[in-house]
């Protein structure tokens, strides 16, 4: 008989998030968290602001992440991420949301590494980034998670949406 | 034997690996002779250039950096493919080794970090 994986935790998930969000920020940008503020459970609509990089785990985790990042706190770390490399003319926009991709990936990639538990690998999805502001409402059996993270340059709130089958890659719920 | 000056070719999504991983090839002497940015445009790529070795990211769309070394050595078995890679993803890691790549290297991009990956595979550039 095939053994079902339990279903991680949105807040377990969420802390190990945090954790590798506090040290990617400080490691490649030398920012620091001032805040953060969590909600953890029942979180009935979503809203995505300024740029937003969704990405996410496969099963058995079967989790979509958004980060949405203000324009500030982006624009800082994208003068970190891009002071040693050129960056030719008319691509600033487009090196600027690869740095929200860059992050995101950099926070699941290690993030996944924080459980061993789940005793093989976890796909990870690739990151696409929203530019337009959404609203996103919870129906059918959505479950969403909120983290606001405030530093000084800006803030960046991360969503956790699940099941993952629900919404696509662009966080348009699917009717299942 | 001196590993400067080989050919690389550089296959990632993310334009700021992708120009990281140019300038410290460039800066370790070896020159990046083609981009794909994503896994199922390496083939082909690789096939036109015949580089030294790849630098192969593993998150990609359409097809990921796994998949895309499998094919590239299911035709040229001895190519050189060194995978690029987030801390905490070991375990695709292990995928893409037992697909064939011979090394990798873990984000944040170093230039020393190439280069002492590459130091390790030295026999396998010789009589190239």
């Amino acid at each position: 008989m095939m053994m079902m994986a339990p279903v991680m935790p949105l807040s377990t998930l969420m802390s190990s998030i945090l954790r590798r969000t506090r040290r990617i920020l400080l490691a490649t940008a030398a920012i620091n968290i001032d805040a953060v503020e969590r909600f953890d459970g029942d979180v009935s609509a979503l809203d995505l602001h300024d740029i937003t990089a969704v990405g996410g785990f496969g099963e058995p985790i079967g989790v979509r992440a958004a980060f949405s990042f203000d324009n500030s706190l982006l624009r800082a770390l994208y003068g970190r991420f891009t002071a040693d490399i050129p960056v030719p003319r008319g691509q600033e926009d487009l090196f600027c949301r690869d740095t929200a991709a860059e992050i995101a990936n950099m926070i699941l990639g290690t993030s996944s590494g924080d459980f061993p538990e789940v005793g093989r690998s976890i796909a990870m999805t690739p990151v696409i980034v929203l530019t337009e502001d959404r609203h996103i409402d919870r129906r059918h059996h959505a479950v969403f998670g909120t983290m606001r993270v405030r530093a000084p340059s800006g803030r960046l709130d991360v969503h956790l949406l699940r099941p993952r089958e629900l919404f696509d890659n662009r966080l348009n719920q699917l009717v299942v | 034997m001196s590993l400067a000056g080989r050919r690389a070719m550089v296959v990632d999504d993310s334009v700021i690996a992708a120009s990281k991983l140019r300038v410290a090839l460039e800066s370790l002497g070896h020159t990046v002779v083609g981009s794909a940015a994503s896994g199922a445009d390496a083939p082909a790529l690789y096939r036109d250039l015949r580089p030294d070795f790849v630098t192969m990211d593993i998150v990609m769309p359409d097809m990921d950096g796994v998949q895309a070394t499998r094919e590239i050595l299911s035709e040229f078995p001895d190519a050189v493919v060194i995978m690029v890679t987030s801390l905490g993803q070991e375990r695709m890691v292990m995928d893409a080794l037992k697909a064939g790549a011979l090394g990798y290297i873990v984000k944040p991009i170093k230039a020393e970090a190439i280069s002492s990956t590459l130091d390790r595979l030295t026999s396998r550039f010789e009589n190239r």
